[in-house]
């Protein structure tokens, strides 16, 4: 009875945590300009996250270690060295543009320069990192984030017909702006499988000391909670759609996307599409912070744990708390919030491949899964996907001085 | 073979890692070469796909001070987002503007002329909008949500949500 319960709750809290910055930003561009094309982008997306999540709590529960540790001990430092810095350097970006979007929501509600915000949110995420265990950050914020739910409110209202949205689903090719249609396919996938969110998955599940009964609630909890999760982005394309795109407004800003608001929320349109930006964006920046510390220290054999005191563990408390200091002296810099993602979002895409060829090997290594290794369908799909990932890498640069508008 | 990169004896930590599978052949090399090539030609947009961006951007921004302007005016929108929203729609019109005036060759087509002009003015535009919100004067906002209206190109006039 314990075990579903905690498998509801992590669906529950994966729904509230699957709206941030990018997912946002990248449904709301797609739905402003493509209409209800790109839902098949979002669905595509959602499943190849849930495939990857599976397969991470699946070795952590059989083998005990989180993604990172396990490339570390099958394929030696020096690899794990190139993962490691790759996946940093995409982190540290994604956490300047999730403290972009909380500072932008901020900005939306009282009309103040963003970088105002900075501090007091980096700190309020101190707050949580150092004094929340592991269950406090990702069930607490999780909850918390439910108030995305609001994007599936606003299609709701909107009323889409099934025959509308049912045969966006399935790819097509665009009636205009090929190269835009194409940037946004990518920036959708990137915006939706980081990285972050593998090894962060696979270090709960050792957080939470899942082992091998769990596999059936780890299927479950990735399935589901990334399935719901991914209606919160549909919604939030649908809203673009339904708003925006025929008003001929485009996603250039945060404050054009909040328009999206107006004519369903009247006077709370602003203050409900802050505060789902801004708790879904803090949420993902706690937890990219986290994840920061759970990297470097995995990676560098550390002591590492949410659930520990942290001085105990003070090299990965310290890396995370230094990972979040340097991405705000980093967003002082100065930048567009939006650019930032998508850029943030492009180099996902870039390093997906280092990312999910290890997957491929490690799944199948009979030390670490035992006899949970994948099964021909789950290699095959892993297959393609690595081919897929390697030519999005190959594409994204080229898309983003073309289609990144 | 391996990926040299021609870097001396170093080796390719893939190829290391992965126990002898071969990740890129000197073909395959070529190959990836080839694509990125086209990519980076298809690069060089044409100067007619440039305009078209432009025009599609200034639509927007259009549309997003007339509904920012209408939100404010019923009451829906606070004096401080819709100040920042109008804010930003200027300096996205003029990014706009100084996109298209960064080349004289793409500056010297009558269409892209046209363009400027139009940016120009609409960033006049949303400069009074943007005073007339920090005023809190409602008249003056109508008056210049009029002549932005007035300004529309005829494709932008209808604003009433359609299906997408």
């Amino acid at each position: 009875m314990k075990k579903i319960g905690n498998v509801v709750l992590g669906v529950i809290t994966s729904i509230g945590g699957f709206a941030e910055v990018g997912s946002v930003s990248t449904a709301a561009q797609a739905g402003a300009q493509f209409g209800l094309q790109l839902l098949w982008a979002i669905a595509a997306a959602a499943l190849i996250l849930a495939l990857f999540s599976e397969m991470s709590g699946r070795l952590s529960s059989v083998s005990g270690r989180p993604f990172a540790s396990a490339v570390r001990e099958r394929f030696g430092f020096h690899f794990q060295l190139t993962l490691l810095a790759a996946e940093f350097l995409t982190d540290f970006m994604l956490l300047t543009a999730e403290l972009g979007g909380a500072a932008i929501a901020l900005h939306l509600l009282t009309g103040l320069d963003f970088r105002w915000f900075f501090i007091p949110i980096a700190i309020a995420a101190l707050v949580v990192l150092w004094l929340g265990n592991f269950s406090f950050i990702e069930n607490g914020l999780g909850l918390v984030g439910l108030v995305t739910l609001v994007f599936v409110v606003a299609a709701w209202e909107l009323h889409p017909a099934t025959k509308q949205l049912a045969p966006n689903f399935v790819p097509s090719m665009p009636t205009h702006d090929a190269a835009r249609y194409a940037f946004l396919v990518v920036s959708i996938v990137g915006a939706t499988v980081s990285p972050y969110l593998l090894n962060f998955y696979g270090s709960g599940a050792v957080e939470e000391k899942w082992n091998e009964s769990d596999i059936w609630s780890n299927r479950v909890t990735a399935f589901a909670g990334i399935g719901f999760g991914a209606v919160v982005s549909m919604a939030t394309l649908v809203a673009a759609a339904f708003v925006l795109g025929p008003r001929h407004i485009q996603v250039e800003s945060y404050e054009q996307a909040a328009l999206m608001f107006v004519p369903l929320f009247g006077r709370w349109a602003v203050l409900l599409f802050a505060a789902a930006l801004g708790i879904g964006c803090f949420s993902a920046a706690v937890e990219i912070a986290l994840n920061g510390g759970y990297i470097m220290a995995q990676g560098f054999g550390w002591p590492w744990g949410a659930n520990k005191k942290r001085l105990e563990t003070a090299r990965f408390s310290g890396a995370m708390t230094l990972m979040l200091v340097a991405a705000v002296l980093f967003a002082f810099v100065g930048f567009d919030p939006l650019r930032l993602t998508l850029i943030s979002v492009g180099v996902t895409v870039i390093i997906m491949p280092l990312v999910v060829l290890p997957m491929l090997v490690l799944m199948n290594d009979e030390d670490l899964v035992k006899d949970y290794r994948s099964g021909p369908i789950g290699n095959g799909i892993l297959a393609a996907l690595t081919i897929v990932a390697a030519l999005m890498a190959l594409v994204v640069v080229p898309l983003e001085i073309v289609g990144g508008g | 073979m391996c990926w040299e990169l021609g870097v001396g004896s170093w080796e390719c930590p893939f190829r290391r890692a992965l126990d002898g599978i071969t990740l890129a052949t000197h073909a395959g090399v070529r190959w990836c070469v080839l694509l990125l090539i086209a990519l980076l030609c298809l690069a060089c947009q044409g100067q007619s796909a440039k305009l078209d961006d432009a025009q599609q951007s200034v639509d927007s921004v259009r549309a997003t001070a007339t509904t920012v302007v209408r939100g404010w005016l019923a009451g829906d929108l606070s004096d401080q987002f819709a100040g920042a929203a109008i804010e930003r729609a200027y300096e996205l019109s003029e990014q706009t503007r100084t996109d298209l005036t960064a080349s004289p060759r793409l500056l010297a087509d009558r269409r892209a002329a046209s363009l400027t002009e139009d940016c120009e003015q609409l960033s006049r535009l949303l400069a009074r909008l943007g005073a007339s919100i920090h005023r809190g004067d409602h008249a003056a906002a109508q008056t210049a949500l009029a002549d932005i209206g007035a300004h529309a190109e005829p494709s932008t006039r209808a604003t009433s949500g359609d299906a997408p």
